[in-house]
């Protein structure tokens, strides 16, 4: 079960990046890494039940932090006009 | 045995994600995908987990990422309509297949 669900998430990962790839606005690419950030801090955690290793735990919280500031700034900057302001 | 129940909601909302991602063609339909089914398999995954690997101390850092992510997910979800409505992205798209299709078949 568990490797399918690894199986399924690599997946959606490698179609959503093609989604990331070729979309024409900026904020669908944003909206696309956003699903591809909450999609690895799942990866992780289920690596780390496979192989009964719970640092893994640890590394899945420190994703989800930098991917939440990373959307969070990005958005940010482009809300105030982005660079060509 | 419930572990394995919530596994497999997870990959019914997983896929519903992907086809509705590139089933809608404005923004802020991609957005409410982004933010509901997601935020579903999320749960549902960890849920599972934390059945799977019974009453631990790691359960309960399982459950502060789920916290986290629960607080944050519709937090970026909101900056990112939000960025888009400022700059400009029409609410309502005029030429949007997965919405006018009736009109179409009418006409």
């Amino acid at each position: 079960m568990i490797d399918f669900t690894i199986f399924l998430l690599l997946l959606a990962i490698g179609v959503i990046s093609i989604k990331f790839i070729f979309s024409p606005t900026i904020w669908e690419r944003i909206l696309a890494l956003n699903l591809i950030s909450g999609k690895t801090v799942l990866l992780l955690l289920l690596i780390g039940l496979q192989r009964d290793n719970f640092f893994f735990l640890d590394i899945a919280l420190t994703f989800s932090i930098v991917g939440f500031l990373a959307v969070t700034l990005i958005t940010r900057f482009l809300m105030e006009g982005g660079r060509q302001k | 045995m419930i572990s394995n129940f919530f596994l497999i909601i997870s990959w019914v909302f997983l896929i519903f994600g992907v086809i509705g991602l590139f089933r809608f063609q404005s923004i802020y339909l991609k957005i409410l995908v982004a933010a509901k089914i997601d935020t579903v398999a999320f749960f549902s995954i960890i849920l599972a987990l934390v059945f799977r690997i019974g009453l631990q101390w790691e359960t309960l850092k399982l459950l502060v990422i789920l916290l986290f992510f629960l607080i944050t997910n519709p937090l970026n979800s909101q900056f990112i309509g939000r960025s888009a409505l400022i700059n400009g992205i029409p609410l309502k798209a005029k030429e949007n297949p997965s919405t006018d299709y009736r009109a179409e078949k009418e006409s």
